[in-house]
């Protein structure tokens, strides 16, 4: 049975084709299920509650962490809840950049970052003084992992990173980084949320310092996040964000806090959500296997194989079957019209600057059209996808 | 002739167009539009995809609307506001509920394209106030 069938958006809407993955996934209905079950049957908080609903919420809620850990190597202290990935790149900023660093120390990021690895870190500069350098992209839009490893060197404190980007969908040689960073006693953060989707990562063996990823891009709910942090890193962080649940004494002269994770977990949290992402990352974990990964490279492949044979087509980077997403122009045609004209035709995707102005602006583009592709993409999607771009430009030419 | 019949007249010619063929009326509108203003940066609309510049003016009690867009689509809708409101007296233009009318005649845009028709409706409606 085709994985389309595990996911209710398709059969609700038979017409779409969707290739906006890397934008947000849809959810299958094991999650779906997940998140009902937990309001219709045990809707208590959780870590606060002195009764039975509220003690099947705290079990159900603290089960998904250890799913989560287990997800990507790591025991149940190590994964925090936030938002998203943008709010877990923002506490590491605040609260281990923010208190370990001093003005004039120097963070090192790519030319690739998506504005959640970019922004977090000017902000963090405009309070504390800290700088903020960046690796070359080339002409294409390709990393230029010789300036990065210079640059490793030159005595940053911290490297963040993206390990796939997701403008030109490039795997970045983490592995080499992160030995590198380490080499050089460099504090490093890895930006997985392009990564997770579609491959493993086992956060203990590559020897990250931080890692972070969204749940809604690994097929689970909005509103959640994870931040993966060694034990002792997590622990030599202040809060960032006070309230109840994240304290261990509180009086009016002052109070002291929950250890990691709880620390940085303050007030009611999104429970279905992170109930639902427990059960999201063991359907992925269940797929993410030699087999479906060549179906998403044989999707990818075709789809790259149609996009060349588009006159006056040019995509950012370099884009292979290994790939999961590919941005393009096309000569002649305004990438909002022909995103309007493939929503017509029931073909999502996504245009504009793609949270990353700098990487376009470098690139000599000013919006393009992405596509992505996920577990449920089939060769039908490829075909009318193919179909709808060549018949849009030729409209819109 | 006033804003509602200039209304009537595009309705008849929508009248008789499927989906994608007012898709495609939209697009030719935009082909055909002739930008004969100079246009600055203060011209711009923000909160679209593309780059929409609009110059409104009033002389009088009559609404002056030109404008332009480096897309077809969103060229094609300022096209429709010229042709709508342009010479047209303020009150009427005040009147006219433009988003409104497109749904009525079925024209379908994206949300994002919403967004940037809703920063030249209030271009429109600060000049005239």
């Amino acid at each position: 049975m085709s994985i389309k069938s595990d996911f209710p958006l398709f059969a609700n809407n038979p017409d779409l084709v969707y290739l906006d993955y890397a934008n947000t996934a849809p959810k299958p209905q094991v999650v779906i299920d997940a998140v009902m079950e937990y309001y219709t049957h045990y809707s208590g908080n959780v870590h606060r509650a002195n009764h039975d609903v509220g003690g099947r919420a705290d079990e159900a809620y603290e089960n998904a962490r250890v799913k989560i850990g287990q997800f990507v190597g790591v025991g149940r202290d190590q994964v925090v809840f936030q938002k998203n990935t943008t709010e877990g790149i923002n506490l590491v900023a605040n609260s281990y950049a923010g208190k370990h660093f001093k003005k004039g120390d120097r963070i090192l990021a790519t030319g690739l970052e998506h504005h959640a690895n970019l922004v977090s870190w000017q902000l963090l500069s405009g309070r504390i003084g800290t700088e903020t350098v960046f690796s070359k992209v080339d002409e294409h839009g390709n990393f230029d992992e010789k300036d990065w490893m210079v640059k490793v060197a030159s005595g940053v404190k911290l490297a963040a990173f993206t390990a796939v980007s997701n403008v030109t969908g490039e795997r970045l040689p983490i592995e080499r980084m992160i030995a590198a960073a380490r080499a050089h006693g460099v504090v490093t953060l890895i930006d997985a949320a392009q990564l997770l989707p579609h491959e493993r990562a086992d956060f203990a063996k590559l020897g990250a310092d931080f890692m972070v990823f969204s749940g809604h891009k690994v097929y689970g709910p909005t509103g959640i996040g994870i931040l993966i942090g060694k034990p002792e890193a997590l622990e030599s962080m202040d809060p960032w964000i006070g309230g109840g649940d994240m304290i261990d004494t509180v009086s009016l002269l002052g109070s002291t806090y929950q250890e990691p994770p709880l620390r940085f977990e303050a007030g009611t949290p999104p429970i279905a959500s992170v109930i639902g992402l427990g059960v999201a990352v063991e359907y992925l974990g269940e797929k993410l296997d030699r087999e479906h990964q060549e179906e998403e490279s044989t999707a990818m492949e075709c789809l790259l194989e149609g996009l060349r044979q588009v006159k006056g087509l040019r995509w950012l980077g370099h884009p292979s079957c290994d790939s999961r997403l590919v941005s393009f122009v096309i000569d002649g045609v305004h990438s909002a019209d022909l995103g309007a004209y493939l929503n017509e035709k029931h073909v999502a995707v996504r245009v504009g600057k793609m949270c990353a102005h700098p990487l376009l602006a470098q690139s000599g583009v000013d919006s393009v059209v992405r596509a992505s592709i996920g577990l449920p993409t089939d060769g039908t999607d490829i075909d009318k996808f193919l179909y709808a771009i060549e018949r849009g430009v030729t409209i819109l030419r | 002739m006033t804003v509602a019949e200039r209304a009537v007249e595009l309705e008849e010619e929508l009248d008789y167009l499927d989906r994608d063929e007012k898709f495609e009326w939209l697009i030719d509108r935009g082909k055909s539009l002739e930008a004969n203003g100079t246009y600055t940066d203060a011209d711009l609309v923000k909160g679209c995809q593309s780059k929409v510049w609009l110059q409104v003016s009033t002389n009088g009690d009559k609404v002056h609307i030109e404008g332009t867009s480096d897309a077809l689509i969103t060229k094609g809708i300022v096209g429709l506001l010229v042709e709508l409101f342009d010479t047209a007296p303020t009150g009427e233009v005040k009147d006219f509920d433009f988003i409104a009318w497109l749904a009525k005649n079925e024209m379908s845009l994206s949300y994002q394209r919403m967004q940037g028709l809703a920063g030249m409706l209030q271009r429109i409606r600060m000049t005239i106030k």
